[in-house]
């Protein structure tokens, strides 16, 4: 079994879009996503899909990996064309029928219209993952919401349980698996009988991880107690992000283009 | 200096204490072992040095800082270091840099120091070129060493490892004890507790607990060379020094300390 | 009938190079009555034989069978028992002769439970205090013959243990070692460990891999005979022992080699007596 990174779909490639601050890069996503809901023609939406395009060439992730998402969305994308295209004994025009079932040219492109727009958000969103690793999110996400703490949201502390979080999925997948081994060579069996048997057979997998997590919170806590550990406020960094100029100027382009687009459109 | 004053300390609830009348030093650049079965009180005692538990009868103090001093236990935490036994369970950081970085980031180092640091820390230990690495991925000597360099990166003045070998293959355990080793040489205090006498022989002195109290303070050799009372205390021998000591019952003459079997089969065709 | 492995190869990664080949032609042979250890350092393949011989991965060269029937077979099912390394941390049940049950049960046995007390009194826990214990209660010694014991309740012919002893003291080391000399009457036993010196008294025979290939095969006697292609294999032979086996080779007559420190004492001290 492949184990899981704690990298997840990160690609680690040197690219201007990878060196961005993640917080910008989460700001163009708002942007992209509040703008693509804005849109209502397919001009609008091609240039969308020029910006997605351009990304990705700046990013210098393989498009083969880009899309990998794309395939899997496959049926949804299906079933949202059909959805919008066919109609049942319809009274207006149609392009084809076949008995009581036509496909109208007007739901045809109100339903590709949607389908693209599937497309790009699942490519756009995932542009920021592919070029900036989890790490890097939930110091941004952290970063994003200190202002919280003032109002009393412990903004550090969440940040710090994401990143353990983050850091213990390999760990727990490589324990899952030698459990189910093991259990496995007891004769337990995960693919026979109904729902409710198939959940029971867990159990011998379930416990055993649970335990293991409570011991483990438990060795946690002593271990960061011991290296001085007392919350978020006034930690520093090893790695410090800092919003360049670069940065803001990235934002600010990318913005302005996008609403000047929108009044154009 | 680390010093346990007539130490007690009793766990909620329990009538029996868990460690009870324990005063001993440990001084900086020293390697104390401290040896005991299974509930002798030698992981409580561990856990009294930084404060992580504080003492229900008696003091201890850490460069003059007492650990009931509640403005002291960040200092105190700074300057003992700690160890588990479960290498895995003490790594916090997505790759082994930000697990050492930990540490430092805690007591607000500037960032261009800690990178300093980091590196200096795994280097130390023997990860060199480690700092990207996965923690899923090391092995599980490589974990405690990164857990050590964790510990390193806070300078601190002392070490305590509770049976940090406990979990490791041979490998993994050789390197384990190679990095404590250098760390005294560094003039950091080490306290290791195990269970094997096998680990400290090179230890500058023994400190034998059982059931709470102290019953043994002195050097591996004069552990040794009374293996009736090492047995008593509870302590595992080496099959060897039982062999060695039995034979000198049979009149072999032998010198104290360690034998390897070619001296020892030359005393015996001596004698 | 025997579990035998036949000129087993087993590769890692196949066909991305370079491929990692953990285990390289191994040829062994296991019967009933039998205990073998396998023993080698980090690396050496011994883990990666024991899953083969267990069934768990195919060889990419040569074969297992199991008293002449290949693993997959149903028949076979049930034969090879195996202990993974520090097995108690798979403990899930409420009792502890629940989780000795399971095995049995999953095997459709028609005295889960009566399996389980057997199992249980064979690795030196009194079902009757033992059995209605929480698995969680117990300590490590305990905990590790409550799991061997879960594996022994099925009842397998051949039982193979992946560093049985490995994080115990040396009561618990002792308790399984005892535990397992009872058991190999019944079966074949294989035991993989990084520290064969504990089993010496215990093995019938030793297979010492190095890089995936046996390096030495033979009686726990051969072995004290010519060692050196046992040593070249990174292992080492405890202390006491080299030193009967030099005291040996120096002239002294010494009946049996002996891992308990009494009887080797009396033994060289007896020989120094008659000098040959």
């Amino acid at each position: 079994m492949r184990v899981p990174s704690t990298f997840g779909q990160y690609v680690p490639v040197d690219s201007p879009i990878h060196s961005l601050d993640a917080r910008t890069k989460i700001g163009m996503i708002a942007l992209f996503t509040l703008g693509l809901f804005l849109v209502d023609g397919f001009s609008g939406l091609g240039v969308f899909a020029a910006a997605v395009l351009f990304v990705l060439w700046a990013s210098h992730v393989p498009p083969r990996i880009a899309l990998r998402g794309v395939r899997a969305l496959g049926v949804l994308l299906m079933f949202t064309l059909l959805a919008h295209a066919l109609r049942w004994n319809p009274a207006t025009v149609t392009l084809v029928r076949l008995g009581p079932v036509g496909v109208d040219a007007e739901g045809l492109r109100t339903g590709a219209f949607f389908a693209m727009r599937i497309v790009l958000l699942m490519v756009g969103t995932s542009l920021l993952t592919l070029t900036t690793t989890p790490v890097q999110l939930t110091d941004a996400l952290e970063s994003l919401m200190r202002p919280a703490s003032a109002i009393g949201v412990p903004s550090g502390e969440i940040a710090m349980m994401l990143t353990i979080a983050l850091r213990f999925i390999p760990t727990t997948a490589q324990e899952a698996e030698r459990v189910i081994i093991a259990q496995t060579a007891r004769g337990a069996r995960f693919d026979e009988g109904g729902l409710i048997t198939r959940v029971r057979a867990y159990v011998p997998v379930l416990v055993p991880l649970f335990v293991n997590l409570f011991r483990r919170a438990e060795d946690l806590a002593l271990a960061m107690d011991s290296r001085c550990y007392r919350g978020g406020r006034d930690r520093t960094r090893l790695h410090a992000a800092v919003m360049a100029p670069r940065d803001w100027l990235v934002l600010l382009l990318f913005g302005s283009a996008l609403v000047a687009l929108g009044i154009m459109l | 200096m680390i010093v346990f004053e007539q130490t007690g300390f009793s766990y909620p609830g329990s009538v029996v204490p868990a460690v009870h009348d324990v005063s001993v030093t440990v001084e900086p650049g020293v390697l104390v072992a401290l040896l005991g079965a299974n509930g002798s009180g030698k992981s409580t005692l561990a856990r009294l040095v930084n404060a992580l538990l504080v003492p229900s009868t008696g003091s201890v103090f850490v460069d003059d800082m007492d650990t009931r001093d509640e403005d002291a236990v960040w200092s105190i935490r700074s300057r003992v270091g700690f160890i588990q036994q479960n290498p895995e369970n003490q790594i916090v950081g997505t790759i082994a840099e930000e697990d050492v970085a930990f540490g430092p980031e805690n007591l607000g180092v500037p960032p261009e120091e800690i990178r300093l640091r980091v590196d200096e820390a795994l280097d130390a230990v023997g990860l060199a070129g480690f700092q990207r690495r996965e923690p899923h991925m090391l092995s599980g000597g490589q974990k405690q060493r990164l857990a050590i360099a964790g510990a390193l990166a806070m300078r601190p003045a002392y070490l305590v490892a509770d049976e940090p070998t406990a979990m490791l293959d041979p490998v993994g355990r050789a390197d384990v004890l190679s990095a404590l080793r250098d760390l005294r040489s560094r003039g950091v205090g080490v306290v290791h507790i195990t269970h094997h006498l096998a680990d400290v022989l090179d230890a500058d002195r023994v400190i034998v607990l059982s059931s709470g109290g102290t019953v043994f303070d002195g050097t591996p050799a004069e552990l040794i060379e009374d293996p009736g009372r090492a047995l008593r205390m509870g302590i595992e021998l080496p099959a060897e020094v039982l062999l060695a000591d039995e034979l000198r019952r049979g009149g072999v003459s032998l010198p104290g300390g360690r034998l390897d079997p070619v001296e020892l089969v030359e005393a015996l065709w001596r004698s | 009938m025997a579990l035998v492995a036949q000129g087993v190869s087993y590769a890692y990664e196949v066909g991305r190079p370079p491929a990692i080949e953990a285990v390289r032609t191994v040829d062994l042979v296991l019967e009933v009555g039998e205990l073998v250890v396998v023993a080698g350092t980090t690396g050496s393949g011994k883990s990666t034989l024991l899953r083969l011989l267990a069934g768990l991965l195919e060889p990419s060269v040569g074969s297992v069978s199991v008293d002449g029937m290949t693993l997959g077979d149903s028949q076979a099912r049930g034969a090879v028992a195996i202990v993974f390394q520090d097995p108690e941390t798979q403990f899930f049940a409420e009792t502890l002769r629940l989780d000795v049950a399971f095995g049995p049960r999953n095997l459709g046995h028609s005295d889960p439970q009566g399996d389980a007390d057997d199992a249980l009194a064979a690795v030196g826990l009194d079902p009757a205090v033992y059995g209605s214990r929480s698995p969680f209660s117990l300590s490590g010694g305990e905990a590790r013959r409550g799991a061997i014991a879960g594996a022994l309740a099925m009842g397998a012919r051949y039982l193979l243990l992946d560093e049985p002893t490995a994080g115990l003291d040396a009561t618990g080391c002792s308790a399984v070692r005892d535990a397992l000399r009872a058991e190999r009457e019944r079966s074949g036993v294989i035991v993989v460990t990084h520290d064969p010196g504990e089993f010496l008294d215990t093995a019938h025979r030793i297979v010492a891999l190095d890089a995936g290939r046996v390096a030495f095969t033979g009686s726990v006697e051969d072995l004290y005979v010519s060692p050196e292609r046992y040593e070249d294999a990174g292992l080492e032979l405890p202390p006491i022992v080299r030193t009967q086996l030099l005291a040996r080779a120096r002239g002294m007559r010494i009946e049996s080699v002996t891992l308990d420190p009494m009887r080797a004492a009396s033994a060289l001290l007896a020989a120094r007596e008659v000098r040959l």
